[in-house]
């Protein structure tokens, strides 16, 4: 077990509102200003945003909260633990493994930290296909440059190993561009277990950098579980159902059910679990 | 391949897989209560004899017991699965572990612990390579699994020269 401090547990001890799982039992009704569904980059951004603004937010993440502490940089540990579908979900055809974070944190917690602008071909197919078009480069760049600022999103000072020397030389004869990548850490030990889970904290992850300042002003996080679907009457969104989750997944015949209204939802699950709770709603 | 044509592989593979492991699950399920089967358990042990080759210990005994071992982590696999994807697995596991899905989908006409390593690599190849997708997935995901399952273990990873994690 790393022995480096873990501002998570410290966090626990010092009473932030955790629910969920092995944290006590979540309520059967809530009530708040924001509810946010996820704790990935979008989740945690906007927590930390708005509960510094002084409203009420709640977080729903159906993975567990695990930290710099259990991170033992071992995949047997880490995939059932920090993954979706225990690291083994995949593309319809099967031919692409989506290593995709459902833990605290999501996706950044168990990313191996590249950090790049959304690429102007995307905003552009956006703007044309989705009606985005406010989404362009200019107006998105003062958000970029904010959010990695946050995040100290930096370039990458360490040699390159062996193969990635082989892949920049050879991409450089064949005139390829190559460029050193954009990574949020701090203080990074350069261990390569990025994916398990970062044991010493340099990874500027949503879990050791958002969302401990929203749990710090007040923000109640619901771990374990997982946002069913979306009550909606009136052409408005009513509530947020949600259900107690095992780690595996399942949901135990006797599991915790919470209605949660908020004047405003988050839907922040991610390109593949955000269109899910919408269609089971 | 242009993408129109692998969505179209894909579910036709995903029909194909369904009729062939409805009918196998009549016969038996790979899993049960999220464990192997016996005939599931032969199929790990008999892939991964083949697949690991070289990385096994040379000692019959000891490669028995690390093959059951490496069985015995595809059982934990199971348990932290989701609900859905724990079906599908224990769909193709019953379905290659029955002899008619054996020959049909591996085309290995002998048991996998009675077939030789090397018949057996041969038939994976032969998955691995084939023009159907169904066949190329079920490779696929014992290749995964067998791997996965195998090098989770610490005793295994001196062999392929992983000192294991720094400690912290």
């Amino acid at each position: 077990m790393s022995k480096l401090p873990d501002p998570i547990r410290e966090g626990l001890q010092r009473g932030w509102k955790v629910r969920g799982g092995p944290h006590g039992a979540v309520p059967e009704t809530l009530s708040c200003d924001v509810a946010i569904i996820g704790s990935g980059a979008g989740a945690g951004i906007t927590a930390e945003l708005l509960a510094r603004a002084g409203l009420s937010v709640v977080i729903v993440e159906e993975g567990p909260l695990r930290s710099s502490s259990d991170f033992r940089q071992r995949e047997s540990e880490a995939y059932p633990q920090l993954y979706q579908e225990s690291a083994s979900r995949k593309t319809e055809d099967k031919a692409i493994s989506i290593l995709q974070g459902r833990c605290v944190g999501g996706s950044t917690t168990v990313n191996w930290t590249s950090s790049f602008r959304t690429p102007p071909s995307t905003l552009g197919f956006w703007a044309q296909h989705f009606g985005l078009k406010d989404y362009n480069e200019q107006a998105l760049e003062p958000y970029f440059e904010q959010a990695e600022r946050r995040l100290n999103v930096s370039s990458w000072q360490m040699p390159p190993n062996e193969n990635n020397e082989l892949l920049r030389a050879g991409a450089v004869k064949l005139g390829i561009p190559v460029e050193s990548i954009r990574r949020n850490v701090q203080g990074c030990w350069n261990l390569g277990s990025c994916g398990m889970g970062c044991p010493t904290n340099a990874k500027q992850s949503m879990l050791v950098t958002t969302l401990p300042v929203a749990l710090e002003q007040g923000a109640t996080l619901l771990v374990q579980t997982r946002a069913e679907r979306l009550e909606v009457a009136s052409g408005k969104v009513q509530a947020l159902h949600c259900v107690g989750v095992q780690l595996n997944s399942t949901v135990a015949g006797d599991a915790a059910r919470t209605r949660i209204t908020a004047k405003h939802y988050v839907l922040s699950g991610g390109a593949i679990n955000s269109p899910a709770v919408l269609l089971r709603s | 391949m242009q993408r129109r044509t692998l969505l179209k592989l894909g579910l036709v593979s995903g029909t194909v897989l369904a009729l062939a492991g409805g009918a196998a699950m009549l016969v038996q399920p790979g899993l049960v209560q999220r464990r192997l089967t016996d005939a599931g358990r032969a199929l790990f042990i008999g892939v991964g004899r083949a697949i690991l080759q070289g990385t096994l210990p040379p000692d019959p005994a000891e490669q028995r017991q690390a093959l059951e071992g490496m069985a015995d982590r595809v059982d934990i696999l199971a348990q932290n699965l989701p609900p859905h994807v724990v079906d599908e697995l224990s769909q193709l596991v019953g379905l290659l572990g029955s002899s008619a899905g054996r020959v049909a989908l591996a085309g290995l006409s002998t048991g996998w612990l009675e077939a030789t390593p090397e018949q057996v690599m041969a038939a994976l190849n032969d998955m691995r390579y084939s023009r159907l997708t169904l066949r190329q997935q079920a490779y696929q995901a014992l290749h995964e699994i067998v791997g996965g399952a195998y090098f989770s273990e610490e005793t295994t990873w001196a062999v392929v020269g992983y000192p294991g994690p720094q400690d912290i």
